[in-house]
């Protein structure tokens, strides 16, 4: 199925879970995850489904004002 | 000696400084040293594992031992920032979050409707919420009464370094909110703009690209340090009244070569 992360168009397997798609964006480093616009937490990637045309956002640290 | 009041977090300086901008991530560091700023604002972006720059940054911000303070930039709606806030909240392990809901692009004018529904949101989240807002009373009231603690009226559109635009209603706002921490956040230009807010009794100033834009950030972060501190003394000391006529500084009685006959 084909999913959105960070407004890249990605293909994962059904069944997948968020940590699936962690893995296989790549994200590294200190980061914190969306799934359609709600906060989802560490603790909670493994148990979360994915659905086709989801959007994820996967955030990380920058210099900011 | 006077301190910042930050939901209970004692501060010495009243400086608040932004992380973005700066020629490189070392003079970032020395800038932020040279302040003597003990609360760095910082941001979330979309992560991209190839671009490893980002880590870089982390790193120096993390070794400079400041509190963080994440914001919400580029938020349009109050869910947008709820959601921006809660994954801050994981990543910078703070309670803290500098509230940013942007109603406007053209001056990144606050959405005054979207800032008071995220705030109450994210108070009852749990956030230690500090808001940007436009420099309007009833609005900053309104946040008050919401339970934020710390306002954050602007004192022209960010980045652009006017200054403050409307002393009159930064002025009003300081005395009908007297019991609020206040710092005035965004269009900060010069020192003299913070020693004018500071004078005002303002507790404090958040700025970034008056320092990071500077032809010698480290310099400057100095003179804001120390135009703050002059702001607060003065406020302390309590600024003489104005009067529109002269008034002789100089005793007047046994003034040298005056003569009664000769006096209008």
């Amino acid at each position: 199925m084909r999913l959105t992360v960070n407004n890249q168009p990605i293909e994962i397997g059904d069944n997948s879970t968020l940590s699936c798609v962690i893995t296989q964006f790549g994200a590294g480093g200190q980061f914190a995850v969306a799934l359609n616009g709600e906060f989802v937490s560490k603790q909670n990637y493994q148990q979360t489904p994915v659905s086709a045309n989801d959007k994820i956002e996967i955030l990380s640290p920058i210099q900011g004002g | 000696m006077s301190t910042l009041n930050i939901y209970g977090t004692e501060l010495s300086s009243r400086l608040l400084i932004g992380s973005a901008l700066y020629p490189s991530p070392q003079v970032m560091k020395d800038a932020v040293k040279a302040s003597g700023s003990e609360v760095v604002t910082l941001s979330l972006r979309r992560q991209n594992p190839h671009e490893q720059s980002g880590k870089k940054i982390w790193q120096y911000i993390q070794q400079m031992g400041c509190h963080l303070l994440p914001n919400t930039a580029g938020c349009k709606t109050a869910d947008e920032a709820y959601t921006l806030a809660q994954m801050s909240r994981e990543i910078f392990n703070t309670d803290w979050i500098k509230l940013e809901v942007i109603g406007d692009d053209y001056n990144l004018q606050p959405d005054p409707i979207e800032l008071l529904k995220a705030a109450d949101s994210l108070i009852r989240a749990g956030f230690k919420v500090l808001p940007y807002c436009t420099d309007d009373l009833v609005l900053c009231q309104r946040l008050y009464d919401l339970g934020c603690e710390v306002i954050m009226p602007w004192g022209s559109p960010i980045g652009t370094g006017l200054g403050l635009m409307n002393a009159y209603n930064l002025e009003t706002i300081r005395v009908r909110l007297p019991q609020a921490t206040l710092i005035v956040d965004a269009g900060i230009g010069r020192p003299s703009d913070a020693c004018q807010a500071m004078e005002m009794g303002y507790d404090g100033i958040l700025l970034n690209s008056a320092v990071a834009l500077a032809d010698n950030p480290v310099l400057m972060a100095g003179a804001f340090a120390r135009s703050i501190d002059a702001g607060t003394q003065a406020y302390l000391a309590g600024v003489m009244p104005q009067r529109q006529t002269a008034n002789p500084s100089t005793p007047t009685l046994g003034t040298p070569f005056w003569h009664q006959e000769r006096s209008t």
